[in-house]
């Protein structure tokens, strides 16, 4: 008989399949879907590419157009939302969005790019501007005078200050 | 004027059976909280296989192997001239009764040859199987028809349909929808197909067009033994003939396809054993038959 | 007891604590403590070769004892000489696979193994090249070889039957090979490892500790919660890094849902391989209500993507605690049901009682785990014997049958299912506030850790030495599945060929897990990714 009162309890259910794809589907509040960097808001600082386990996230400096390029690319990532943990200015965000299949590889990537700051002593491309000005916030005002120095530069000169400062303060 | 009435009962025949599929199928997925296919999705499918190629496996017996989907069709669609359908109309001739017998034998037989010369172990085990539940049903088969010939005096279907009311008729129809469930290859006697144990079994190596026929006669040997299955309890007059057939059908197939999405498989010596107790009951009707009950 | 053993054969003990036990062994004593231990009812949990060169000591192997009556895991560590060590399988059947394992990953030679076969490299595989070794690229690939061929005996009495690679009973690729009389199997052989990740020499070579846990979660399709938990656990077991507990208890909840919904998948697939799909439906459609759930509490149904060293990333609130109450609620009341009704349809009884049948002997001295071993009469369960996450504070039954059969697994399962909807309860009653993860740890050097969790199908043990730089130095994930199934042989002999998939289906195994140990990607040639993705290996700053 219980093969009867199964019977009924589907039934009395009906039906419980979705009609997705034919119909849209909701995703909860704190859904892990496609990531996506707000450029406007990035800084390149590069967290998200440190602590992105797959490696989707890559960040690199293309030092002949002195840019920095973030560049994510969806066919790697497995929406684990570590990068937006990381980000300090929260760029990068994960959306509900998860129907990603495309027929263009084009589709899948997102590419950042940022313009970087030369170092005054050197001229190497070393930082991005927002990153540095980011940090300047950070910083006592007596050491931004070396915000804009690589920091190979700011190392030299930094330890010129001190044997300076150690051969009895005359420039200081 | 007989032969178009046949015709049409053979085109009706062929259109329908694929259908009958098709609403099983729906009616299976509302039993299982789905919402299941369109009903004519028997038809597409068994379209798109008549479009495909078919392909010969390298260890098959080729000759055997070719002819067996053929002769199976062949086999199914003569039984369904000699057998009335929707239309009272048949090949009459004495003996028609065994002849359809025969010929669902001969189907059922040419599936297996076809299997065993496919050079598959999961098509040989599948068709030993197939043919070993084939016999055991058999047994319980002989002696229904033993009751019907002995109720009738005949064996032919014009002096068979309808069945007069007697206990021994009923409890040989019981039967009869028992035998039927059986031999429709159904869970849980699909023991034969066994999708997750030897898949698909004698099915395993066709393709396209071979499989496509062996397909069609499966839904067409279904289609016919629900005909004869409703040919003994219709009444004679046509209207309402016609009518009791269509509804007969509908009914049928939903009674068959509720069974079936409820229950789970056999093992073949379980069937087998069930067969045996089945014969043995039926045996014990057809004594009553003898004895006028 | 245990350390009368090891003490009594010159071991040297390394760490004692309430968890572990780990002791170095000298070569000549290894096959006498494995004995006594074994003797003392300690079964052989996994076994890890390792190469110490880059810590320069050689190559070693480490041999993991789970001992039940103490609560305790017990490492032994043994050098190799010249790289030879004895091997424990004459004494222990369970160590088969994972000597064979450190034999072709490693390249330590074991004297006295009854099969020194290939058990995980391909067969075209060039000898003498062992992937797990420090020296070897993880990117490097060698030139295939021909493979030896094998010559196969036929028996004209019976038939061959191949059960997979491809295989709808199995959905995944792995091959059976029955060698049938009739509808009789007469002898079974397993063939395994097809699925080769490379996880270990991707983690140990190119991963960072706190992003293993990712790739740990994806071992498996279904329980990898399970996994990171363990991996996770391993890393604070070797740092000592305190876990909050309210971190704990969310990981004790998460574990739980996974446990349902893996239960409920796997109660779909046996029905469904007892042609009752209608049961398959219902169990599914439980299930769906956990996969939600999940997808509530984590963002996503499947990989949840919770765990890091040290708590957990997302807190539960009270609108969810709600939301999870009410469907557990539900499920109980629905599972019960459905269940009661299918327990009463006497074919599928039929085809579960006395058959497959695992002895408690051999059950034992194959170390098998989780339901495969409670259902042939063995009181095993991590979650008890050595409690890990908040499994400690709460109260629960572990259910143990005795006739080993497959309806004795089903219904160790079932029991199961019934037990976590109560364990999840609990921990909505007792979820207690604070952190969720503490963030304030530095990895230590070299250091040992063991991480072991009940995952649905078992026993999870991984295995794990820390590096500098928030590296891991080895790591080895030891899945349950990869005890399980060399107790399928056994099952299979001497059952009918229609129940093979059912008996193959009843230890629930899932073969992914137990391959993915491996690094090499038989497919030759084959191209993981292309195009833009060449650039994948470019690191940042360059």
């Amino acid at each position: 008989m219980g093969r009867l009162r199964l019977i009924g309890k589907a039934i009395s259910i009906g039906r419980v399949t979705e009609k997705y794809p034919f119909a849209p589907i909701e995703v909860p509040e704190g859904f892990r879907g496609k990531p996506v960097i707000n450029p406007d808001e990035c800084i390149g600082c590069s967290a998200c590419a440190n602590a992105c386990p797959p490696q989707a996230l890559q960040v690199y400096d293309d030092l002949k157009r002195g840019i920095r390029v973030i560049h994510f690319f969806l066919g790697r990532c497995i929406f684990c939302a570590r990068c937006q943990d990381v980000c300090p200015t929260d760029a990068i965000r994960l959306t509900k969005e998860f129907e990603l299949a495309t027929l263009s590889e084009e589709d899948l990537h997102q590419v950042v790019e940022l313009q970087m700051v030369r170092c005054k002593e050197c001229g190497r491309p070393f930082d991005t501007f927002r990153h540095v000005i980011y940090l300047a916030k950070e910083l006592p005002p007596e050491q931004r005078t070396m915000m804009f120095l690589c920091p190979e530069c700011r190392a030299k000169k930094a330890s010129k200050i001190i044997s300076f400062a150690k051969g009895g303060g005359k420039i200081v | 004027m007989n032969i178009i009435f046949m015709a049409i009962n053979l085109a009706f025949a062929l259109i329908i059976a694929p259908l009958i599929d098709g609403f099983e199928r729906k009616v299976r997925a509302r039993l299982q909280n789905r919402r299941g296919p369109s009903i004519f999705q028997t038809w597409w499918d068994l379209i798109k296989l008549f479009r495909r190629p078919s392909i010969e496996p390298r260890d098959s017996v080729k000759s055997f192997y070719i002819m067996a989907p053929y002769l199976t069709f062949t086999a199914i669609l003569t039984a369904c001239l000699i057998l009335p359908t929707l239309l009272p109309h048949s090949l009459n001739f004495a003996g028609d009764l065994i002849v359809v017998i025969y010929m669902v034998s001969l189907a059922t037989f040419g599936f297996s040859i076809g299997a065993f010369s496919s050079g598959n172990p999961y098509a040989q085990i599948g068709s030993s199987r197939e043919l070993s539940l084939f016999m055991s049903e058999e047994l319980v088969l002989a002696f229904v028809v033993g009751v019907i010939a002995l109720i009738s005096r005949s064996l032919s279907f014009e002096h068979l349909f309808p069945l007069p009311l007697r206990i021994s008729s009923i409890l040989a129809l019981a039967l009869l929808f028992v035998i039927i469930y059986v031999t429709s290859s159904r869970i849980p006697f699909d023991i034969p197909e066994a999708e997750p144990e030897i898949i698909e079994g004698p099915l395993i190596e066709y393709s396209g067009r071979h499989l496509a026929l062996l397909l069609y006669f499966i839904h067409l040997k279904r289609f016919l033994l629900y005909g004869l299955f409703l040919n003994f309890i219709l009444p004679e007059k046509p209207g309402i003939r016609i009518g009791g057939f269509l509804i007969g059908l509908v009914i049928l197939s939903l009674v068959y396809s509720s069974l079936e999405a409820y229950y789970g498989r056999f093992r073949i010596d379980q069937a087998i054993r069930l067969m045996k107790k089945l014969s043995f009951v039926a045996f014990i009707v057809w004594i009553m038959a003898m004895v006028g009950w | 007891m245990i350390l009368d053993i090891l003490r009594k054969n010159d071991a040297e003990v390394i760490r004692h604590d309430e968890r572990l036990i780990i002791t170095s062994v000298p070569n000549e004593k290894l096959e006498e403590v494995a004995k006594e231990l074994f003797s003392a009812n300690c079964y052989y949990a996994t076994g890890v070769g390792v190469d110490e060169r880059g810590m320069s000591q050689g190559f070693a192997i480490y041999h993991i004892f789970n001992s039940e009556n103490e609560g305790k895991y017990i490492v032994i560590k043994t050098f190799a000489r010249n790289l030879t060590i004895p091997s424990i399988t004459p004494v222990i059947e369970g160590a088969n696979w994972a000597e064979r394992e450190a034999m072709d990953m490693i390249g330590i030679k074991f004297d006295g193994h009854p099969e020194p076969e290939r058990l995980i490299l391909p067969d075209d595989w060039p000898e003498g090249l062992h992937p797990l070794r420090k020296d070897f690229p993880y990117n490097k690939r060698p030139p295939s070889i021909k493979p030896k061929s094998r010559v196969k005996k036929k028996d004209p009495n019976t038939i061959e039957v191949p059960v997979g690679p491809y295989h709808p009973a199995l959905h995944e690729p792995e091959s059976f090979e029955l060698y049938i009389k009739g509808e009789e199997i007469v002898e079974a052989k397993y063939k395994g490892f097809h699925v080769h990740r490379g996880m270990e020499k991707l983690a140990e070579s190119r991963m960072t500790i706190n992003q293993i846990p990712f790739l740990a979660e994806r071992i498996c399709g279904i329980c990898g919660f399970t996994h990171s938990c363990a991996y996770c656990q391993a890393v604070e077991d070797a740092a000592k890094i305190d876990v909050p507990e309210r971190a704990l208890y969310i990981r004790t909840l998460l574990l739980e849902i996974e446990r349902i919904h893996s239960h409920l998948l796997w109660f779909g697939v046996v029905f469904h391989l007892l042609g009752f799909e209608s049961g398959f439906m219902h169990t599914w459609r439980i299930r769906e209500d956990f996969m939600n759930l999940a997808e509530i509490l984590t963002g996503n149904r499947k990989t949840y993507g919770m765990n890091l060293i040290g708590g957990v990333r997302r807190a539960i609130d009270e609108s969810k605690k709600r939301k999870v109450m009410r469907i557990v609620e539900g499920s109980k009341r629905d599972t019960v049901e459905i269940f009661d009704n299918v327990m009463g349809m006497r074919e599928l009884l039929n085809r579960m009682e006395n058959v497959g049948v695992l002895p408690k002997k051999e059950a034992r001295g194959i170390g098998v785990v989780g339901p495969t071993a409670r259902g042939s009469g063995i009181d095993t369960d991590v979650r008890i014997d050595h409690p890990y996450a908040a499994y400690g504070e709460l109260e629960f039954k572990v259910p143990v049958y005795k006739t080993g059969d497959v309806l004795s697994r089903v219904l160790v399962r079932y029991e199961e299912v019934l037990e976590s909807f109560w364990i999840i309860e609990q921990v909505l009653d007792q979820l207690p506030q604070g952190d969720i993860i503490n963030e304030n740890y530095k990895i230590p050097e070299f250091a040992i850790g063991l991480g072991a969790t009940e995952a649905p199908r078992g026993e999870d043990v991984h295995f794990l030495i820390t590096e500098r730089e928030n590296k891991v130095y080895r790591w080895h994930p030891r899945a349950p599945t990869y005890n399980n199934l060399p107790a399928l042989p056994i099952m299979l002999v001497g059952e009918k060929l229609a129940d093979a998939p059912v008996i193959i289906g009843s230890i629930d195994p899932c073969f992914s897990c137990t391959d993915h140990v491996s690094i090499i990607d038989a497919e030759r040639g084959k191209i993981l990714w292309k195009g833009p993705l060449n650039e994948g290996v470019r690191t940042w700053g360059g």
